[in-house]
């Protein structure tokens, strides 16, 4: 992941933003969708990636559904009922940090 | 243009070799790398092997870190069980053991021949053996998401040695009797639960 230190504790909340837009989604299509949206910017690693994936399904956050395609086997993931409102508080927590960072950096805009 | 069911065997066959033990991590290991594989051999109009040769080259580093055998030791899955010890039902079973063992000289049934650790040791004996059958000769793979949970019972048994008496020379108090009761049954019920979730799954993957 680009800049590593900076976004790694954000790393959750992307995901869970994407699971919120996308309903669900599989891990190569997650890596490929953010490097998409940040046109190349921020590229998610796959040892980042799946620890993430493992935790926040072990948390209660993401459920998963299993799919034979293609001669192999796909796991998707979507959001729970509790993941949905963890996103919510999640994306306000992050949204709080990028506004109280840009008063620190850039006091003018604020 | 897809990966064949010899080109997904020999991703499987490269990930084994490469020390990911674990079926299930292999499986979405399996379909992300093939689905990278899929896109260059479309992109660049080149076979298989190749694209896997140029993929992993990239991605190898990757894709291998966090993903190997080394990943059962997770402090998340200690946390996990913490979270789920303080359950409301469960705190009630933790409640209910310490009831009984106020009401019960648990002591008087013990002696230097058989102490209360030596009743402790057999308990932890007996679930590592119960694991050890299942994993071993009942699943005969290895699955990351059962196998994550013998790291609690390690932890437990590492907490047993420093906080019972090993020798039997005094008697054990009501509370590290009920905390060590309430462990064993929590790890019990807790493994339980993970086995059930994880047969779950094992019947989406023979779908």
């Amino acid at each position: 992941m680009k800049n590593s230190q900076l976004y790694k504790g954000s790393l959750t909340t992307i995901v869970m933003k994407l699971l919120e837009e996308n309903g669900r989604m599989y891990g190569y299509e997650i890596t490929q969708k953010v490097k998409e949206i940040t046109k190349g910017e921020l590229k998610i690693t796959e040892g980042a990636l799946y620890p993430a994936l493992h935790k926040l399904e072990a948390e209660g956050v993401l459920e998963v559904e299993i799919e034979n395609v293609d001669n192999r086997l796909r796991k998707y993931y979507k959001l729970t009922e509790k993941g949905t409102s963890e996103t919510i508080n999640r994306l306000a927590e992050l949204e709080e940090f990028i506004r109280n960072m840009q008063s620190i950096v850039n006091p003018k805009l604020t | 243009m897809k990966a064949t069911k010899e080109n997904i065997q020999f991703i499987d066959t490269y990930l084994e070799n490469s020390d990911v033990v674990y079926i299930d991590i292999r499986y979405e290991m399996i379909d992300h790398i093939a689905t990278g594989v899929e896109e260059m051999m479309e992109k660049n109009n080149i076979d298989f092997y190749n694209a896997f040769k140029d993929y992993m080259v990239v991605h190898k580093k990757a894709i291998l870190k966090n993903n190997k055998s080394r990943y059962n030791y997770s402090w998340d899955t200690i946390k996990q069980f913490l979270f789920f010890l303080v359950k409301p039902y469960q705190l009630t079973i933790a409640l209910l053991l310490f009831v009984f063992y106020k009401s019960v000289d648990f002591n008087s049934y013990f002696n230097k021949d058989f102490t209360v650790n030596n009743l402790f040791f057999l308990l932890f004996i007996s679930i590592a053996l119960f694991q050890i059958g299942y994993f071993d000769f009942y699943l005969k793979k290895k699955f990351y998401s059962i196998e994550s949970s013998v790291v609690i019972i390690n932890v437990i048994y590492w907490f047993k040695i420093f906080f019972l008496p090993i020798f039997g020379r005094k008697n054990v108090s009501e509370v590290t009797l009920t905390i060590f009761s309430y462990l064993i049954i929590g790890y019990v019920i807790y493994f339980i639960q993970q086995l059930r979730k994880f047969n779950q799954k094992q019947f989406q993957l023979t779908q």
